[in-house]
């Protein structure tokens, strides 16, 4: 199992002024650094990026993740 | 005639000389160009090791950067302002792409009026759609790359409005495409562009681009796109 995998989760956040929703959040996960494969998700609720980011971290943990 | 060095940051990282790409720099040599680029001031030596080897010893660290800058090739190194204690790029030697698109993006957001021809040119267009160091993931870079990406979108917007109000539409929707493409998400780019198309008179263009974004949304994120945006629209505007 690897042990030194460096991974990112960036969250890009902006207001859409107007929206009923005006949450913008663009994530950027990269599961392995020296791989550097990116996906991207888009979501405008705070709850949806906090469980995004909870995941994210247990399948990091977990050594789950693809890479 | 031998140009000036320049340092190209945009799209991908290059170093050429007189429009030559010097040959594969050295991953810590890349990296420190690119930081003292982007740093824009004198740095101590051991800011710098600590930057780009963070996780390295202060020892290991400081080797490294020796090792870096020993790997430059010469014009890359006649870049550089060395002193025992500290370093940066001289700017007065070597020409910094993302530099002269920071300029150009600022006056286009900051300034008003008309485009002047010889401001703005496809050149510029290629440079403000262009991401900083894609595929870098050191802290330094990424913030930098985050930083430029929040200004080119605005800038791009910016400019396909001044294009618009310019009667250059063509250009406009090239500098209005460019800006969804950055951020597809982003309303004010989709407004920039349907305001080219209504510009245009072409309103069947600007209802396809409203729907567009708002299937978009719908398939992202559940959510409708604002009352503002939709005010654009022919028989939408606001009461």
């Amino acid at each position: 199992m690897p042990t030194d995998r460096t991974g990112l989760l960036i969250i890009r956040a902006w207001i859409e002024e107007g929206s009923e929703e005006p949450l913008r959040a663009q994530v950027r996960i990269i599961d392995d650094v020296s791989a550097g494969v990116e996906r991207t998700q888009a979501l405008a609720r705070v709850e949806e990026v906090v469980a995004t980011v909870q995941a994210w971290l247990a399948d990091f943990l977990s050594g789950q993740l693809p890479g | 005639m031998t140009g000036r060095p320049e340092l190209s940051l945009l799209g991908s990282f290059a170093f050429s000389v007189s429009g030559q790409p010097l040959p594969k720099l050295s991953a810590g040599s890349q990296r420190l160009l690119a930081l003292l680029a982007l740093r824009r001031h004198v740095m101590t030596r051991a800011q710098v090791a600590g930057t780009l080897w963070p996780e390295s010893t202060d020892e290991r660290a400081g080797s490294s950067l020796r090792s870096a800058i020993a790997r430059l090739p010469g014009p890359a190194h006649q870049a550089l302002r060395l002193t025992t204690h500290e370093l940066s790029l001289d700017e007065d030697i070597v020409v910094v792409d993302v530099h002269r698109s920071y300029a150009l993006a600022h006056r286009l957001i900051d300034d008003d009026g008309p485009p002047d021809e010889r401001n703005v040119g496809d050149d510029d267009l290629s440079a403000l759609s262009q991401d900083l160091l894609p595929g870098w993931y050191d802290d330094w870079a990424l913030i930098a790359a985050e930083d430029w990406r929040q200004l080119r979108v605005r800038a791009l917007e910016a400019l396909a409005a001044r294009l618009g109000a310019a009667d250059r539409l063509a250009e406009a929707k090239a500098a209005a495409r460019a800006a969804v493409q950055a951020e597809p998400l982003r309303e004010s780019a989709r407004g920039a562009l349907i305001r080219v198309h209504l510009a245009e008179g072409d309103e069947s263009e600007a209802v396809a681009a409203f729907e567009s974004y708002r299937s978009l949304l719908q398939a992202e994120l559940r959510i409708e796109p604002t009352p503002r945006l939709r005010q654009l629209l022919p028989g939408n505007e606001p009461g």
